[in-house]
């Protein structure tokens, strides 16, 4: 500890070339580690830890969204704060996507995707500090409807800047989106379809962009040409996220979409809410909409960007 | 010296968490270019680092640091888009069935202290130790590998990346059940916007014409055509008998579990061509280039790669509409000689 004390109070007196050498660098992120393995208290330089488990749930995106988003809610009201999130257990299917959801936050998230309990045990016994660790378990981890229910109410999480959101802005204008861009979850395609040619030109210039995994999607939607899918572009969820938060309405279910959505500010149309959402969930976010058909919430939400603009 | 350093700083943990670790590959995107290939081969030589260790598992430590996200040599990725560029390659860290706990930092600090602790409990590493201070990692050599197959005989393979077996299976399911899948991987870096070494390109027009010609000679052949969605040159899409699975909203992920699990692979010497050469199935990689050679341990000409198999073949030339036919070809007569599976010829089979 001493030395420890003796090494800090020089590391001023040390040049800065001095100070960037890898070797040195490794020494001081040494101590400095040691010294937060042995905070009892919660505070500046003790990350936010979550501890996400993956069931056999299909919602597994969802799931993650939500806890992401209280976790970076977290970490970002607390300056000085990192946020780790600990995935047990390993995705069924595109462990990418739990990347692409992650790197939506800031704070940055350290994402540790850890096979099962056991080796969560032993990562946590060896690199969570007790303190961080404590804090996640009082803590209450939000489900779908509850971060839906409060997302748009509270201060934005997913905020992080890159490259992949100004493409999708540039997108969404390059395709036309001075008219209102709406995205439809793939599932949700056909009645939106239906609904815009029962009402052919509801919405002026309307663009619709099909985001989910098309391979199931049926032929009719494969060679639909009112709708772009997305995925065959080349697109993967982490773009599809950024075009979520680029566009001017959500239609899909209570996902991982949607919870974007919300936190941007993003009028949703959700299929899957349970009906007592809109009592049940407290401050319910302005953004998210269970009520009506796609019509009416186009004519609601979507035509008052028209009337913004 | 760092490990005597090391040794003497307040900074040990409970003894009870002193059981042996696992074996650990660790990679910082300040010394290793973003790029499929060098991925891969660094996966590969994690496994076979690992398997000299005597450990069937591998946790894989990922630092892409806002600081410095990338080599110099690839000044065109920021803390901006190093996001994506990490996006795209992370199925490749999934295709080691050995791969367990995948750890992906944003944090230099963290990362030090997972790598740094390891070693000082005596944990295997890959790469070794010193590359951290060295900032350095080889990247590119096979010799590991090569000197691990003349010692035991074989190398332990990559196979479909973890994950992504379920969207190959049910893309053949909905696209070309019951084919002779070839996955093929034309190198044509020049139609990306930061392109790089076009001089390894392979050209649109000769693998259109022996695709047109194969498609002819054998009916049930299906050629799945994969690569970075702006490589693959949209007249692919026009071809007969030719699939795309980028355009058809597949990812990386999909597209080395098809690579994985094809009949055969044919391609440019290229990021893919190294997931084949490393991993289980036949191919026929072209245009590999003569400077190559000492980092693969074979003389240039070679046809094969020391661990290669008989269906597994190697070419130092620009490829023609006929060296791929003859090739193919005689890969097509050694995999009846194996008893697999070959393609109809006109109707009948290839004997």
């Amino acid at each position: 500890m001493m030395r420890a004390r003796i090494l800090k109070a020089v590391s001023g007196l040390i040049p800065e070339r001095i100070l960037r050498r890898p070797s040195v660098q490794i020494v001081r992120s040494r101590l400095a580690v040691a010294q937060r393995l042995r905070r009892s208290d919660v505070g500046a330089g003790v990350p936010v830890v979550c501890e996400f488990r993956l069931d056999d749930s299909a919602a597994w995106r969802a799931q993650f969204a939500a806890a992401l988003w209280s976790l970076s809610r977290a970490a970002s009201a607390s300056h000085d704060r990192m946020a780790w999130m600990l995935c047990i257990g390993l995705p069924p299917e595109s462990p990418e996507d739990l990347y692409a959801l992650a790197v939506q936050a800031d704070p940055v998230v350290q994402l540790h995707i850890l096979t099962d309990q056991a080796e969560a045990q032993d990562f946590t016994d060896r690199y969570v500090p007790p303190a961080s660790l404590q804090e996640a378990r009082a803590r209450r981890w939000p489900d779908i409807v509850e971060a839906l229910s409060q997302a748009g109410t509270l201060p934005n999480a997913f905020t992080r800047a890159t490259s992949t959101r100004a493409a999708a802005h540039t997108f969404v204008k390059q395709i036309g989106g001075e008219s209102p861009v709406v995205v439809v979850h793939i599932d949700e395609a056909p009645a939106v379809i239906a609904a815009l040619r029962a009402e052919p030109g509801s919405v002026q210039g309307l663009k619709i962009l099909v985001v989910g995994d098309i391979l199931g999607a049926s032929d009719q939607i494969w060679s639909n040409a009112d709708v772009l899918l997305v995925r065959r572009m080349g697109y993967t969820l982490l773009e599809e996220l950024a075009l979520v938060q680029a566009c001017d309405g959500y239609v899909g279910y209570a996902d991982h979409y949607a919870i974007l959505a919300a936190d941007a500010g993003i009028p949703c149309l959700l299929s899957n809410l349970p009906a007592s959402f809109a009592t049940t969930s407290g401050g319910v976010s302005p953004a998210v909409d269970i009520l009506g058909d796609f019509p009416r919430w186009l004519s609601r939400h979507v035509n008052n960007v028209q009337a913004r603009q | 010296m760092l490990d005597r350093f090391l040794s003497r700083l307040p900074i040990s943990r409970p003894a009870h968490h002193a059981k042996q670790p696992r074996f650990l590959a660790f990679l910082d995107y300040a010394y290793m270019p973003y790029a499929l290939g060098d991925s891969i081969t660094w996966v590969a030589n994690a496994q076979v680092y690992a398997r000299d260790a005597g450990s069937s598992e591998i946790d894989i430590v990922v630092l892409v640091s806002r600081e410095r996200p990338a080599p110099s040599w690839q000044p065109f990725v920021t803390a901006y888009n190093s996001i994506g560029a990490l996006h795209g390659l992370m199925p490749a860290f999934l295709s080691s069935p050995m791969t367990c706990n995948v750890h992906l930092l944003e944090n230099r600090q963290t990362f030090y202290d997972m790598v740094t602790d390891h070693h000082q409990r005596g944990g295997g590493l890959w790469p070794p130790i010193a590359a951290l201070t060295e900032e350095r990692i080889d990247f590119i050599s096979h010799m590991h590998v090569v000197d691990h197959y003349r010692r035991r005989g074989s190398i332990p393979l990559l196979a479909a990346p973890r994950g992504y077996a379920q969207q190959a299976e049910a893309f053949v399911a909905r696209f070309c059940p019951d084919k002779f899948r070839v996955v093929v991987n034309v190198r044509q870096s020049h139609l990306r916007a930061a392109r790089s070494q076009p001089e390894r390109d392979s050209r649109f027009h000769t693998w259109a014409e022996f695709i047109r010609r194969t498609a002819d000679k054998h009916p049930d052949v299906v050629f799945i055509v994969i690569g970075q969605y702006s490589d693959v040159d949209r007249r692919f899409n026009q071809l007969p008998a030719t699939l795309v699975p980028r355009s058809l909203g597949l990812g990386l992920g999909a597209e080395l579990a098809l690579l994985q699990g094809a009949d055969l692979f044919m391609g440019t010497s290229s990021g893919f061509a190294q997931a084949a050469l490393f991993g289980q199935p036949a191919y026929i990689v072209t245009n590999t280039e003569a400077r190559a050679a000492p980092y693969c341990g074979v003389p240039v000409g070679s046809r094969h790669h020391p661990f290669g198999r008989p269906d597994q073949i190697v070419t130092w030339t620009l490829e023609t509409p006929d060296s791929l036919e003859q090739d193919f070809q005689d890969v097509l007569r050694i995999k009846a000689t194996q008893g697999d599976r070959v393609p109809m010829d006109h109707g009948h089979n290839v004997q």
